[in-house]
This record gives structure tokens, sequence and C-alpha cells, in this order.
């Protein structure tokens, strides 16, 4: 078990290392003339963009120096003159990013989850039905559509709650209904799949013979099994709600770190562009390694895998 | 459709429930009316895109304009349509990309299987753990693919669904007896393929095509609204929303009206995937 957890956690850094390698590979297929536009203003010269994040030497040699840099100096390159410094930048607009993800995973999974189970509960009953809808129109709505209304309505309209920055008090709360909608609707269709399949098991057909109660049936045995497919789908959802915050986070005004890269994106930055694509990609294989570990937790069964093959039990060839 | 599908009993049935689902039809009639008034968005409406009328600045919805006019004095309808135009052919372009290369891929995976399948899964699994928003804003600005030429990116960030699918439909297929069967009778290659493989992995594929398209248009619409990729006066539904939210104390309907077009757009298609696939899913249940 505690081995599965080792190698799990060495395994992300191979995971990481490639997601940078895509990354940084881009910049190395880049068209020439595309090239110039991207240059860096250092002093008095433009300097390539290469040469800026990781002086001298060929492909790899770059590459290991730029991961270098990144993990044990935590050290993107300089952005050029008037950028302000990126690690710091890059710290700050971070704990944004994840505040606001964090949250909308929380309000999603609040809403989603008792949605879900009701839907697959009162399978085509009213309730299902009116669920299931909602989840289709939820997961339709692009995210700043969703914004516009939200916005014009709370924001412009009644002016209860601010839309723009986060100076005053409550100006993260439409940013956070705006990431949870896609949250919702991606929760309530995974745990009304999972729960549903659940109740068509035998065991619980046995539960409800032996004269259990709906409620016993449904909250206590129905629901530690539909666990299992739930937080096997965790960190897909996050990885959603990550990047609808970016947009929710250019929308609002919020200073995080989808903010940070599309205004990048505005004044070509590429450094800060690669800087704010690395860590995304840090970020991402944590919370994956997270989810992996939560299904670890909610799955018996997966447990039972790893720790015999941790033994040097019949290792079935993944 | 390829009638290589539907020559088969199973399939026609699957088919022929989908037309009499009520909900399915409708919701492709919205879709085909959206898609051909776009298609023939110079026969629908008379103003062009970017013809600007400073007179008809922040018009009301009249009869002359439908839609009002922007801020520009652009009928909006018309940019409503070509913007459709302009949005739906990236985002098909890319689901039937990345559907053409999911199948290649995903049959190789599934038929050679061994080393190939794993180092190719892994690749996926890399690709997949990157947010597609973020590897098309990539694909744009650090290798600076303009004037929607993104939509590779987009195919690409759409590959790994396609992969996984068709893949697990595949080995699943390789099972079965009667692919033993046929192999027995000399059924090699490519004939196996087309003939025994692919008929029944299209179903799936077809409700999966659909899910895939909607999220191309999100993703398009989304690069459209962060003013990355297709620049003005040329539209795009993103654009739009992003052009009439600027003036939104003014006239709210300038970003509302397109707003309510994507999201109609991206509900049918996704109507018509829910009812594609409750009609396979009872087939599944009837043998």
């Amino acid at each position: 078990m505690t081995l599965y957890i080792i190698k799990r956690i060495l395994l992300i850094i191979p995971v990481v290392l490639a997601v940078i390698l895509l990354v940084f590979g881009l910049l190395y297929i880049t068209p020439g003339s595309h090239m110039d536009r991207l240059a860096v203003k250092t002093g008095d010269s433009f300097d390539p963009v290469l040469d800026v994040i990781a002086p001298s030497g060929g492909f790899f040699a770059r590459y290991l120096r730029y991961c270098y840099n990144m993990f044990f100096k935590f050290e993107f390159g300089s952005g050029g003159r008037g950028v302000a410094d990126i690690s710091a930048q890059i710290l700050m607009r971070w704990g944004w990013t994840l505040k606001l993800a964090g949250l909308s995973l929380l309000l999603s999974a609040l809403i989603g989850i008792p949605a879900g189970i009701i839907s697959a509960v009162k399978s085509s009953g009213w309730q299902d039905r009116t669920i299931s809808a909602a989840a289709t129109v939820l997961s339709s709505i692009p995210s700043y559509c969703l914004a516009v209304g939200l916005a014009l309505l709370f924001a412009l309209k009644l002016g209860w709650l601010p839309s723009y920055g986060v100076t005053e008090s409550g100006s993260l709360v439409l940013p956070v209904i705006t990431v949870s909608a896609m949250g919702i609707s991606q929760f309530i269709r995974v745990v009304r799949a999972a729960v549903s399949e659940t109740l068509e098991k035998e065991y619980i057909t046995a539960l409800r013979a032996a004269g259990l109660k709906e409620r016993l049936v449904v909250g206590a045995h129905a629901l530690r099994n539909a666990l299992v497919p739930i937080s096997a789908s965790l960190g897909e959802t996050a990885t959603k709600i990550l990047g609808g915050g970016f947009v929710a986070e250019k929308f609002f005004a919020i200073p995080g770190i989808g903010f940070y890269l599309i205004k990048a994106v505005d004044q070509v930055q590429p450094v800060i562009i690669l800087a704010c694509a690395s860590s995304t990609a840090v970020v991402l294989v944590l919370i994956n390694f997270c989810t992996d570990m939560i299904s670890l937790a909610a799955d018996p069964q997966m447990r039972k895998r790893v720790s015999s093959r941790a033994k040097g039990g019949r290792r079935d060839g993944r | 459709m390829e009638d290589k599908s539907l020559r088969l009993p199973s399939e026609r049935s699957w088919l022929s429930r989908f037309t009499k689902d009520p909900a399915g039809m409708a919701a492709l009639a919205i879709f085909l009316v959206i898609v051909i008034c776009c298609v023939a968005a110079p026969l629908v409406t008379s103003y062009a895109y970017d013809s600007m009328s400073v007179a008809d600045r922040f018009m009301k919805p009249c009869r002359e304009h439908i839609f009002g006019c922007d801020y520009c004095g652009r009928d909006l309808f018309s940019r409503i349509l070509y913007g459709g135009r302009m949005t739906l052919r990236i985002a098909g372009t890319a689901t039937v990309l990345a559907c053409s290369a999911g199948l290649v891929v995903g049959i190789a995976c599934g038929c050679i299987g061994g080393r190939f399948d794993l180092i190719v899964m892994r690749m996926m699994e890399v690709l997949s753990s990157v947010p597609s928003l973020l590897l098309v804003i990539l694909a744009e600005c650090l290798m600076g693919w303009g004037k929607g030429n993104f939509m590779y990116a987009m195919a690409v960030a759409a590959l790994p669904s396609f992969v996984r699918l068709i893949r697990a439909g595949v080995s699943q297929i390789m099972g079965r007896s009667y692919i033993e069967a046929a192999r027995a009778l000399g059924v090699r290659g490519l004939g196996l393929v087309i003939r025994h493989i692919l008929p029944n992995i299209l179903p799936s594929m077809f409700v999966h095509l659909t899910g895939a398209f909607a999220e191309q248009i999100l993703l398009c619409s989304v690069m459209g609204y962060l003013g990355i990729g297709v620049n003005p006066p040329k539209a795009e539904w993103g654009l739009l929303v992003y052009e009439g939210y600027t003036n939104i104390r003014k006239v709210p309907f300038t970003a509302l009206i397109p707003a309510f077009v994507i999201a109609l757009c991206v509900l049918s298609v996704n109507l018509i995937g829910n009812s594609l696939r409750d009609c396979l899913d009872g087939g599944e249940k009837d043998e």
C-alpha cells in the first residue's frame, strides 16, 4: 500500500516532464517568421524567447535547463523590460485560481451529488426528468454566456454583487456560480449513472427483500459502492473546473492564472505564457494524484489489488 | 451516414427508433434550421456582416434588423449567421478531423495491441491531462497558427477521447467469437476491420461525435470570446458576445441574443446525442 503510494508519487515526475516537453516542444516547432514576433525585450535589444528562458544548447539541454530552473530555483526566465517578477506573480495568482476552483468544486459537489442521487432514485419520475434536463441545459450554456446573464442581472440590474475585480466583498460569488454550473451538470451525470447502476445490483434487491428501509438501502449501501466510479471521475471534473475557471477569471477580472495567461496572450509575452502553461501542468498532475488517492480510499478492491501487487503477488499486466 | 452501417438489421432499428423520438427530432430540426440559415447566410439576410452604418448604431430589434444593430451599426442577425458559419465550420472540421484520426489510431491500437498500444495510450493520457483551452491557446500564440487554423489544435485536443472510446470498443469486439470465426474463414487485415469491426463501433462513435461537436462549438466560441484566433470585423459567436458585453449597459440584447443562439445550438446538439444514446441503449436491452 505505502509502496504503491510512493510509486505513484514517483510516477508524477515523468508525467510532469512529458507535459512540459509538450509545451516546450510547441515553441521549438514554431515557424521562424512567427518566432520574431515572440522576441522578448531585454534592455535595448530583442532576444529570441528560447535564449531568454534557457540560454544556449540543443533542444534537450534547453529543455532540461528550463525544467531545472523551474523546479529547483522556481524561476521561469525574465519576462523582459517592464514585466513584474514572474515567479511571484505565478504564486500570487495560483492562490486566487485555486480559491475559485476549490469553492466551485465544493458548490458543484454540494448541489450536484444530492441532485444526482435524487435523479437516480426517482428514476424516470418528474424529479429525474427535471434534474436531467437541468443538467443538459447547464452543460450547454457556455460559461461566458452564463456570466453575461449573471452579471447583467445581479450586478447591473439589481446591483447586489460586483462583477469586476476582487476589491469588494462578495466578488467571488458570481465567478463561483458561473464555474459551478458546468461542475454541477458533470456531477449530476456521473452520480446519476453510478447510483442507478448500483441500484440494479442483486445485493440491493436482497437488502430490499430483507425489509431494510429504502433510505438505508440507498444512503448506506448503494451510495458506498457508487462512490467508486464517482471518485474515479473526480479528476476529470476538477480539470474541467480549472479550465472553466480561466474563462470566468477573464470575464470577472479575478487576478488568477487564467487572467494572467490571457493578458500575456494579448500582449504577446511568451515567457509568461510558458510559465502559466508549465505551472498549470504541474498543478493538474498534482490534482490527478490527489483524486487517485481519493479513489484508492473509496475503492477497497483497488486497495486489495494494489497491496497484493506490492507484496510481489501475481502481476496482472496493465 | 454510410449505408454500410444501415445494412445491419440492429442498426436500422436504432436509427428508426431515433426518427420516432420526438425530443431528438425536434432538436435535430432546430439544429438543421440553425445550420442551414448559417450556410445560406447570403440568401437569408441582405446585410453583409461588416457593413456599418452610423445612423443605425444600437438600433433596437425592428422589422429591418430583426435582432437590432451592434455598436458599429452592423446588422446583428447577419453577424450571427456569418459568425455561425465560422464557428460551425471550425468546430465541425475539428470534430471530423479528430474523429477520423481517432478511428485510425484507435483501431490500430485495438488491433495491434502490445507495446504500440501502450505507448500511444500513454501519449493520449498526457495529451488529455492538458485542458483543451490551454492547448489551443498555446498552439495559437506560440506557434502563430492564425486565421482559424487553430482547428487543428482543437482536433488534437479532442483526439484522446475518440481514441480511448474506439480502442475500448475494438478490444471488446476482438474477443468476440464471430471475429475468431471470420479469422478462421480467412478474413484478414483491412477486410476484417471494415467488414466486421467498424460497423460495431460506429453507433457509439456517432453518440460521442455529437458530444464532441458540442464541446468543440463551446471551445471555438470561447476562443472567439477571449479574442484569440478570429479577429474583427470577422464574425464569430463568442466574439459577438464579447462585443455585446462591452456595451451591455447601453444595449443588453447585443450580448444576450448571440449568447442565446450559441446555447440553443449546443443544447440541440447535446439533445440529439442524448436521444441517439437512449436509442442505442434501448437496442442493447432488446437483444
